[in-house]
């Protein structure tokens, strides 16, 4: 199972990958994002709008 | 607190939303700003440039606090060493966009419109008697940049502005195409770096086939802080995919090497020139959400200031007749579309046919624009290089 990881660490709050979400999956609130797992359709699409590599789909262990 | 009824509700308190809220205050109805945010204007995601300041101020005098510097002129990097320097006194300025954003929102508070912050909007509704509901998370700022949502309030306004910016999902929820969709669209990076890099009254450009060709890279100097908002900008599509503050750094440290960073900010910016339906019933897209933004060079503010402005005219005319149908709000849509969108239009195609010329043509057609600003910008310029300037005339003609 895939599965959409975003580092906090890296993240500038741009809110780039909000905008090109096609499943509306993702949302800035404060300079938090938040995922909604069940909406993520793991395209990628984000990942590349991102200027900073916050976000990457990765294969998740145990989900 | 929020009432439970307004006659307009603008979502977002960029530029835009600021503007279409201070303007529907000024003639007497019930507005309410709302920004996510807790800091309006912060975190800065701009590269801070604008275009002549008579521009701006169409609006109203700008706030002195807000004005970095006057740009007087342009210069280009070009590929193979051929620059183009353009002269313009007072052809643009550079904004503090973190003094500017909070002064034109309290003018709007001035004005009367209330304006709330760390509040979200989660869901617009359809119109129902008139009216659209609106729920609103309201949250507190924890004073670290993130907000704790305390309450969700179900707000009616008999008009709804959207002004969320790149991340228009106010749009999508009320089923408007808005997305930003790869290739149509640039990701941006801006490392502000302490000092004055490039020539302080200049804003400086580096494009083309030997730098970046999705984009470009800039210099816009800042000089009352002393800084240089150094960025870049490409088309997201998966090209530099996750890596462009990576490629921006390099070329920063290529390019000024020893450059103290202070802070790195990112954005998004729609570069598909403007949405072709962006109005609904008692609904409306204003800004970077409807794509207001200049296709060539990305530059936005003053295009969705005075699209705030439009968009405000057309609401109080129908606010005052009651009617605010899709088909009246087209009226606003076709007056954008006549003051920046055409304009738009011709800078896609433009941006388009640059980025699609192989190395040699790309230098070619460099040197004939360099011909037309030694010039000084005389259509006659062109003819001292006839055959150059007919073969890149014709290409761009037939460019699809």
């Amino acid at each position: 199972m895939k599965k959409l990881v975003h580092d906090r660490k890296v993240c500038l709050a741009c809110a780039g990958c909000v905008g090109m979400c096609p499943k509306m999956a993702l949302d800035m609130y404060g300079l938090e994002l938040q995922i909604d797992h069940e909406k993520c359709i793991r395209c990628g699409i984000c990942t590349n709008a991102c200027p900073a590599g916050a976000l990457k789909i990765t294969e998740a262990d145990n989900a | 607190m929020l009432d439970s009824r307004y006659d307009v509700i603008v979502i977002g308190a960029g530029p835009a939303g600021s503007v279409a809220a201070r303007n529907l205050a000024r003639e007497g109805h019930k507005v309410l700003l709302i920004e996510k945010r807790e800091r309006i204007g912060y975190p800065v995601r701009c590269g801070e440039a604008s275009t002549t300041l008579a521009d701006l101020q169409t609006y109203g005098p700008i706030d002195d606090s807000c004005i970095e510097s006057i740009i007087n002129g342009l210069y280009i990097y070009g590929p193979n060493g051929v620059n183009i320097e353009v002269p313009k006194p007072g052809t643009g300025i550079m904004l503090n966009r973190e003094i500017f954003d909070p002064w034109l929102a309290k003018l709007a508070a001035d004005d009367g419109a209330q304006v709330e912050t760390c509040a979200r909007a989660d869901f617009v509704g359809d119109v129902e008697g008139g009216e659209r509901m609106v729920r609103i998370v309201l949250g507190k700022g924890n004073g670290d940049g993130t907000v704790t949502e305390t309450a969700t309030q179900e707000v009616f306004a008999k008009m709804v502005i959207a002004a969320d910016g790149v991340e228009s999902r106010i749009g999508r929820m009320v089923g408007l195409d808005c997305l930003q969709y790869p290739g149509k669209t640039c990701t941006g990076v801006d490392i502000q770096v302490q000092g004055i890099l490039t020539k302080p009254d200049y804003l400086t450009f580096w494009q083309g086939h030997d730098f970046i060709n999705d984009g470009y890279i800039w210099s816009f100097p800042k000089q009352k802080s002393n800084v240089t908002n150094f960025g870049a900008g490409f088309l997201a599509n998966g090209k530099h995919a996750g890596n462009i503050l990576e490629i921006t750094m390099e070329w920063l440290e290529k390019l000024f090497p020893g450059a103290k960073i202070n802070y790195t900010v990112g954005g998004l910016i729609p570069v598909s020139s403007v949405l072709k339906d962006y109005t609904l019933d008692r609904f409306a897209l204003v800004g970077d959400a409807a794509h207001h933004t200049n296709p060539l060079t990305g530059g936005g503010i003053a295009s969705a200031m005075r699209a705030g402005r439009f968009c405000a005219q057309y609401v109080n005319d129908g606010l005052g007749r009651g009617v605010l149908s899709k088909e009246f709000l087209k009226q606003y849509e076709k007056r954008c579309y006549g003051y920046f969108g055409k304009m738009h239009d011709f800078e896609l195609k433009f941006r388009r046919f640059l980025l699609a010329l192989n190395r040699d043509d790309q230098i070619g057609l460099y040197k004939v624009l360099q011909g037309f600003a030694l010039g000084g910008y005389k259509k006659r310029a062109f003819l001292k290089t006839p055959m150059q300037s007919a073969k890149y005339l014709y290409k761009f003609w037939k460019f699809k």
